[in-house]
């Protein structure tokens, strides 16, 4: 057998990213020079012109946050305009700015940056410190996303990889990789509800797991909830504390905020380990004479839960829906996995544990789970499964994942309402097809309005993007009938194909999407990252 | 028109193809096998350059000037691909191809569609599908191209069984299913009786994702295109049938449909314009948002939730006589779920 180079599996998180490999049934995750096996997800373009990755760019995100990029993830995929961009850019120190197509763009230092390409970044820096540890090329990769991502940021994020010059074999979901790397070699055959709360998404997935089969049940998510609103929440306290101590506020103090936000993390994660927090944040301004200005802050872990509770009791709406879209109750699951830096808070772990009625499996560390599960599926899908029949190597081959689609896929009506094609929790490859015909007399052509999202309201999804199906024959309204086939494939990538049943023309487009780069911009992106 | 006789046996594709192995005495195969090509070509020039090109790559040629003469030439003689041109005197090129495939052994036959006119840019690829064609050339074409053509076409048809590519129960098994992807129920393509309970479906379902799961044929990818296309759509169909058997009221509606209709396949589309119709039983509006949500939950198979919904509903207009239909027509599909339960 040729031997190939291994697969390597990338969690790439909203604020920090992991990457781990499978060697000889065993799993290895990587850890980086200094033996950090998390890497901070940012990327900082210095004054020199050059550009540095991960944890390094820990000091630069407080004395430069403006060309220090974080949770670029947030973005990834998004539309400019949507309401998810316009709240991070309130959030972000760094500059957003508009591109061609209401694709955002990141500006540092004059020159501006597509989202696959800061996130390529980061990707480049896992693959490096994989052929560090390996000390030979790695350019296959598994990559993990949130369940809730839609089609756009899927092929993003896809695009990311290929910028850092992976073969992307797959992407997977969060919880399902962690289910991966939780059942791996474990023979159990349970009912697991994953609980992933990440630094900025929250996901709840049912799965069952048999022995050769983990199948997902159900799953949702909430794409706007995570640790980050912990940071956000607890920093607004601090900047009420300082004028409630000094008289004076600091909005629009860049610096001073940003050092209070990372202030804030620190903060919250010193009250998961202990009952109170006392900081002293020196000279964050300066008063009308000229002193410095210091903010002396304290706050126990009670306090903490009070202001946060709200912030977990959000999760728990989208615990009920998954629950109800699996028909079960919260007492049908038979363990709770914690994913996810945020589920670290003691106030998570005991608010979880009330709500299924049982404490949640801890004993894989929620930082690395992940990317764990991301390398155990890539070894799967390099494994050879038929050729080469029980020569008896490899006993712990990793179980088949049976994935679904998060979202309903579906098509605007005239009416402007929202026609699903395929229902949301549909287990992948799927395929389905759907007769259209014209609405006026000798129309020649179709447009098609392709969505994803649940509400019946085309305009309240999320649009992937459009089709035109030209060249249709004049008739009168109704005779013409376009057949449109609808596919989501084992990534959870969106093709549809569209054909008129009379002439058989078709016109198969892989989903421009609306919120794409075009052509001649993903070019660019691969020659500055040559 | 010379003709021979066979070179080798049919490939055993299916009950039709089986017996005629049966009735015929297998030749053992030759050394170097030959294949035969059926030609059908209006215009003579081009139906000359066709037959001249396809020799060099160990064809035996059948040509013929017009669609009839060749359709019965396809059903008497087992050819292994056939080269089709649209405009024909007789029998047009598209029909004689969408008869063809649909002929007993026409499953295993490979077809190409070739057309001088390029009208349209996308127009061959849509012909191969509405017509069963497997490839399109626009002609003029080079040698080339047209024998790259013919080979893809075949290898579209190629029996995975014949391509050694994997164990050979599970290349009949694809084979088996693929030939008859649109003539099963989802029964037959779980393999599980009409009655079995959502367990055993499931259990039948991880069965077929082990063996037919595309990520457990990730190597085939790059090795061999077509089989991995094979199983792939063979697998995508083996999802739909899960997705609905295992979903209880779909799986209702879907017998009703099997019994009354013989539709094989569950119409998610009919079912939206009826839940639309249902929508509308309600006359407020207060009313109807409680009835969408009760087919909501319907639709994720939740009765329990379905029933709650419903009564709202009817608490609202307590005079509306089709709500109180609603809620005994799930009252039914309730006791069906308890029952199996309770077995």
């Amino acid at each position: 057998m040729v031997e190939h180079d291994p697969v390597i599996g990338i969690d790439l998180g909203t604020t920090n990213s992991c990457v781990s490999v499978v060697l000889d049934g065993e799993v290895h995750v990587i850890p980086d020079e200094s033996g950090a096996r998390v890497q901070a997800s940012l990327v900082s373009f210095l004054s020199d012109g050059s550009v540095i990755v991960g944890n390094e760019c820990r000091h630069e995100q407080v004395v430069d946050p403006v060309n220090t990029i974080a949770s670029a993830k947030r973005l990834i995929g998004r539309s400019y305009v949507s309401k998810e961009v316009k709240a991070a850019l309130q959030a972000a120190p760094y500059k957003v700015v508009k591109g061609k197509g209401n694709v955002p763009l990141i500006e540092a230092r004059g020159h501006r940056y597509g989202l696959p390409e800061v996130s390529g970044m980061v990707l480049r820096r896992m693959k490096d410190l994989a052929e560090r540890y390996l000390g030979r090329p790695v350019t296959r990769a598994v990559i993990t996303v949130p369940a809730s991502f839609n089609d756009t940021q899927r092929q993003m994020t896809k695009l990311a990889g290929q910028l850092a010059g992976l073969d992307v074999l797959r992407i997977i979901n969060e919880p399902t990789a962690a289910a991966l790397a939780y059942g791996y070699g474990r023979g159990i055959k349970a009912r697991l509800a994953i609980y992933d709360f990440g630094g900025g998404t929250f996901d709840l997935t049912i799965l069952e797991l048999r022995d050769t089969v983990f199948e997902v049940v159900s799953t949702a998510g909430d794409t706007f909830l995570g640790g980050d609103d912990f940071d956000n929440r607890l920093m607004r306290y601090m900047l009420a504390a300082f004028k409630q101590q000094h008289g004076v506020g600091l909005e629009g103090e860049t610096l001073a905020v940003n050092r209070l936000k990372h202030v804030a993390e620190k903060v919250k994660c010193e009250l998961s380990t202990k009952e109170r927090a006392i900081v002293n944040v020196t000279e964050l301004a300066l008063d009308a004479n000229g002193a410095p200005l210091d903010l002396r802050f304290h706050l126990d872990r009670a306090g903490f839960n009070e202001r946060c509770q709200d912030l977990v009791q959000r999760t728990f709406l989208v615990c009920d829906e998954a629950l109800r879209i699996a028909g079960l109750k919260a007492s049908d699951v038979h363990g709770v996995v914690l994913v996810g830096g945020t589920t670290r808070m003691p106030l998570v772990r005991e608010m979880v544990a009330g709500y299924f009625g049982r404490a949640p499996l801890v004993d894989l560390n929620p930082d690395e789970v992940v990317s764990i599960g991301a390398a155990l599926q890539g070894a799967s899908l390099d494994s050879d499964h038929f050729s080469a029949p029980t020569s008896g190597a490899a006993p712990h081959r990793a179980p088949l994942l049976l994935d679904v689609t998060p979202m309903a896929l579906g098509v605007q009506t005239v009416s402007g309402y929202y026609d699903v094609v395929i229902e949301r929790n549909a287990s992948i490859p799927c395929e389905h097809t759907r007769t259209f015909t014209t609405s006026m007399d000798d129309q020649t052509s179709v447009r098609l309005q392709i969505f994803q999202g649940d509400s019946r309201i085309a305009a309240e999804n999320i649009k992937l993007g459009e089709i035109e199906l030209y060249g249709l024959p004049p008739a009168p309204r109704g005779q013409v009938e376009i057949q449109v086939t609808f596919e989501i494939d084992t990534d959870g990538i969106v093709v549809v194909t569209a054909r008129d049943r009379a002439t058989g023309i078709e016109q198969a487009t892989r989903i421009e999407v609306s919120a794409g780069y075009a052509p001649d911009e993903v070019a660019q992106m691969f020659e500055r990252g040559a | 028109m010379e003709t021979r006789a066979p070179t080798r046996t049919q490939p055993a594709l299916g009950r039709l193809a089986l017996k005629r192995v049966v009735v015929a005495a297998p030749s053992p195969p030759p050394a170097v096998s030959v294949r035969r090509a059926l030609v059908v070509e209006g215009d003579r020039a081009v139906r000359d350059a066709i037959c001249a090109t396809l020799p060099r790559e160990r064809f035996e040629v059948h040509a013929f000037a017009d669609g009839d003469a060749a359709y019965e030439h396809g059903m008497l003689h087992g050819v292994d691909v056939a080269i089709i041109g649209k405009a024909l005197p007789g029998i047009p090129g598209t029909v004689l191809c969408a008869m063809l495939r649909k002929s007993k052994a026409g499953a295993a036959l490979s077809l190409v569609l070739t057309s001088p006119h390029y009208t349209h840019a996308g127009a061959g690829a849509g012909d191969c599908a509405a017509f069963g064609a497997d490839q399109f050339i626009a002609l003029p074409a080079t040698p080339d191209a047209l024998l790259e053509r013919v080979d893809f076409a075949l290898a579209q048809r190629e029996p995975l069984e014949r391509l050694k590519v994997l164990p050979s129960d599970l290349a009949r098994l694809v084979d088996a299913l693929f030939e008859r992807l649109d003539a099963s129920t989802y029964y037959q393509l779980l393999d599980v009786p009409f009655e079995a309970e959502r367990a055993a479906i499931q259990q039948a379902f991880h069965q077929r994702s082990l063996a037919l799961h595309p990520d457990r044929h990730a190597r085939l990818r790059a090795v061999a295109p077509h089989a991995f296309e094979k199983i792939n759509s063979v697998y995508k169909r083996i999802s739909e049938a899960y997705k609905v058997l295992s979903n209880v009221s779909q799986r209702h509606e879907y017998n009703l449909g099997l019994r009354r209709n013989g539709t094989l396949r569950y119409d998610t589309e009919a079912r939206r314009r009826r839940e639309e119709k249902n929508m509308e039983i309600a006359v407020t509006n207060e009313g109807r948002g409680r009835v969408l949500k009760a087919f909501e939950c319907r639709t994720y198979g939740d009765l329990d939730g379905a029933q709650q919904w419903l009564r709202q509903a009817l608490t609202l207009e307590p005079q509306n006589t089709r709500i109180a239909d609603q809620i005994d027509a799930i009252g039914k599909l309730l006791s069906i779920v308890q029952q199996a339960n309770a077995s």
